[in-house]
């Protein structure tokens, strides 16, 4: 086989491996427990190359599990009988549990160990590749067979052991899958690197959704990409470190996610947050020309900008209202309610004066401290909000400061807000 | 000398000095490990002791030398730099803790282990002695000489980090008390739990810039944690778990040198292993006493109120 071709099939495959199962171990909160797995294999691994002639797989994977579930025990009954918190537990296990690892490699000295504590892709043989296609395989159809039942079991075990669900089956498993994957990734990125190929891409996907099977998708998209991409920069240059390489692959594919992921991303939260503002902006806007309008009678006037708290949302909070035809502007300079405009100004009020004799009466809130609270409160109240108020306070004909409470306007055809 | 045969390995000078480098490092780490645990930050521990590597490396790369204190300010801002970006993406990015550790440790150890390849030949920190340490070959490299006797450049880094630590927690024992267990009354009386968080794992990363060139990254997570996972299931009170854990530390050090020569196995790995003996010890001591309490209790509820 052509040594290039191997290394990009096989870092496809363990991207793809560690992005399916990696989504379920960033769901479940079990990002470091797989760290401490990726750690506490090492012995097994030693050990199995150690007893077998010709640094052979399989027994490597056998002794992997065994350790790796060794392993798994220990950090239970640690937290069942000992006074040690998770944190302290996990620590303890992955670094004594590799102290032992060390010290069998520096007893024995197994060939091919190199490659498992530092990867090297490049050193992977057909039987290597051939195990990680049948346990790519496997991870394949286990994950999508399995799937409602692993979400189930992710989100709420309880409920999935009183629906039927083998819960502790399906964790044995998963884990046994899990343990696999590790040690198959830890031959092409090294025994710290593996707990990059598992998180980070699931961790990235995140950022990008909110339904798990698409993560789960994209996780593998970008654990494949990663790994591609890292095998590719180390072609590049003589003595470039393969695994290396690929965890800052997919690290880059994470910051990308990070801030322009479309869901959770930090710019599409950023321009979420600034959308919410420019509304509440936008009908702080509204609520005073209706003020305006109350006090003077209808004579549209200047707008004193000082008196919104966010000014520099002031020119899109008008835009806003402009667009949705609310205001209009009957001369220079000047701005003006519409009928829909008014409408929709007569709710925010009915909501800020709702909610203050609310305070007075339910929350026992002295009259003069509710406003504060009531302008706040105002941008959240809903037409079915209002109609509870209404219903609570017996359709009050006045707030706690003798002003009259505006009656409700007919409904709005679509829904103000999402 | 006449030593009795099982003490045979203390006869050889470089031994000792094995021992004494261990037992500080042990130390060092141990001391500010007890904070560690006790505030459920072990996990950072392990990402510190990933992360300190870029900054070794590029320390390395400034200065040229192994013990300069250009490493020690390298590995603080990129230890620094990782707790910030867990801190970032857990509390502005909505990332998980864990998830959070993950992706940020796992980059910047993968950074440093690019970095070390890239200026190999400039580098004299062999990618073994990440994972493995070197303190063998440390103890055999340069010497210092001071009154007239050759001391290992090692030794010294590790005693520094010792004193250090020691004094670190001598000087703010109450703050660190304090900020463990009742951050508000800390903050209350004035201590700033922040600050002393970040003094916290500032110190944190300075020993394990010490104790990176002698146990690797993964052991010397080991040596923060055991000392006082042991000493917890000792005793009680903060002094005491802090002797304690000192005591594990010289304990499995001069342990792990037995160990060491009689399975045959790498010195730093020797002393875990030890420490993780002593751990269990202590665990079982901890659950026959509890056990034999928690039958009294049903008798007296004034000894159940220890625990």
């Amino acid at each position: 086989v052509n040594a290039t071709a191997a290394a990009f099939f096989a870092a496809g495959w363990i991207g793809l491996l560690c992005g399916l199962l990696g989504t379920f171990v960033v769901v479940r909160r079990m990002a470091l427990t797989g760290d401490m797995l990726a750690h506490a294999v090492l012995p097994g691994v030693v050990a199995g190359l150690a007893v077998g002639p010709d640094r052979e797989p399989w027994l490597a994977l056998a002794g992997a599990m065994l350790a790796g579930a060794l392993g798994s025990l220990a950090f239970s009954s640690l937290q069942r009988h000992s006074r040690l918190k998770p944190d302290a537990a996990l620590a303890l296990v992955l670094s004594v549990f590799f102290a032992a690892g060390i010290a069998l490699i520096s007893r024995l000295q197994p060939a091919g160990v190199q490659a498992f504590l530092f990867g090297q892709i490049a050193a992977l043989d057909r039987r290597d590749l051939l195990l990680l296609t049948l346990l790519g395989i496997v991870v394949l159809g286990f994950i999508p067979a399995a799937f409602r039942v692993l979400t189930l079991t992710a989100f709420d075990p309880a409920f999935a052991r009183l629906s039927g669900v083998k819960v502790r089956w399906l964790e044995q498993l998963f884990f046994l899958l899990l343990a696999a994957a590790v040690v198959v990734a830890m031959q092409a990125v090294g025994v710290i690197l593996v707990t990059a190929m598992l998180v980070t891409p699931a961790a990235a996907a995140r950022f990008c959704t909110h339904s798990l099977a698409k993560m789960a998708w994209l996780a593998c998209a970008i654990g494949i990409a990663g790994g591609c991409l890292g095998v590719w920069l180390s072609t590049l240059r003589e003595n470039l470190p393969t695994g290396p390489l690929m965890a800052l692959a997919v690290s880059a594919f994470f910051a990308i996610a990070a801030v322009a992921g479309p869901r959770q991303g930090w710019w599409s939260r950023q321009r979420r947050r600034r959308r919410e503002r420019i509304r509440i902006t936008a009908e702080d806007l509204l609520k005073r020309l209706w003020r305006n309008e109350e006090i003077q009678g209808g004579q549209p006037g200047h707008l004193a900008t000082h008196q919104f708290p966010l000014i520099r949302l002031f020119r899109p909070a008008l835009r806003r209202l402009r667009a949705r035809r609310w205001i209009e502007s009957p001369a220079e300079g000047k701005v003006a309610l519409t009928p829909a405009g008014r409408e929709e100004a007569t709710r925010l009020v009915r909501s800020h004066r709702l909610w203050e004799r609310y305070l007075t009466e339910f929350a026992a809130y002295p009259s003069d401290h509710v406003h504060d609270e009531a302008e706040r409160a105002e941008h959240w109240i809903d037409e079915a909000s209002r109609s509870a108020l209404v219903e609570k306070l017996g359709d009050p004909g006045q707030d706690p400061h003798g002003k009259p409470i505006p009656p409700a306007p007919p409904p709005s055809p679509a829904p103000r807000r999402t | 000398m006449n030593l009795p045969d099982w003490l045979a390995p203390w006869s050889v000078p470089h031994h000792r000095w094995l021992v004494a480098t261990a037992a500080c490092t042990a130390l060092a780490c141990g001391l500010p490990g007890v904070f560690l645990v006790l505030r459920r930050m072990s996990m950072t521990g392990d990402a510190l002791s990933h992360s300190v590597l870029p900054g070794l490396v590029l320390g390395f790369l400034i200065s040229g030398s192994l013990d300069s204190p250009w490493l020690i300010l390298g590995a603080a801002a990129s230890g620094w730099f990782t707790v910030m970006l867990i801190e970032w993406l857990h509390q502005r990015g909505g990332v998980r803790e864990d998830a959070a550790t993950g992706v940020a440790f796992t980059a910047m150890f993968s950074l440093g282990v690019l970095l070390l390849r890239l200026f190999a030949d400039r580098v004299d920190l062999d990618p073994d002695c990440v994972l493995f340490g070197a303190m063998e070959t440390a103890i055999h490299g340069r010497q210092i000489e001071i009154a007239g006797m050759g001391i290992p450049a090692i030794f010294l880094s590790s005693a520094g980090g010792a004193a250090t630590a020691g004094l670190f927690v001598l000087l703010l024992h109450h703050r660190l008390v304090a900020a463990a267990f009742d951050p508000a009354l800390a903050a209350l009386l004035g201590l700033s739990p922040g600050k002393t968080r970040a003094l916290l794992l500032a110190m944190t990363a300075a020993v394990l810039v010490t104790a990176f060139p002698a146990v690797g990254a993964v052991m010397s997570l080991a040596l923060l944690v055991l000392p006082a996972a042991t000493a917890l299931h000792c005793c009680q009170r903060v002094p005491a778990v802090l002797a304690v854990a000192g005591l594990h530390g010289l304990l499995s050090a001069a342990a792990g040198l037995h160990l060491a020569i009689a399975a045959g196995i790498n010195y730093g790995a020797a002393v875990v292993l030890c420490g993780a003996a002593l751990f269990l010890a202590a665990l079982a001591w901890h659950l026959f006493r509890h056990r034999a309490n928690s039958k009294s209790a049903r008798f007296s509820t004034k000894s159940a109120a220890r625990f």
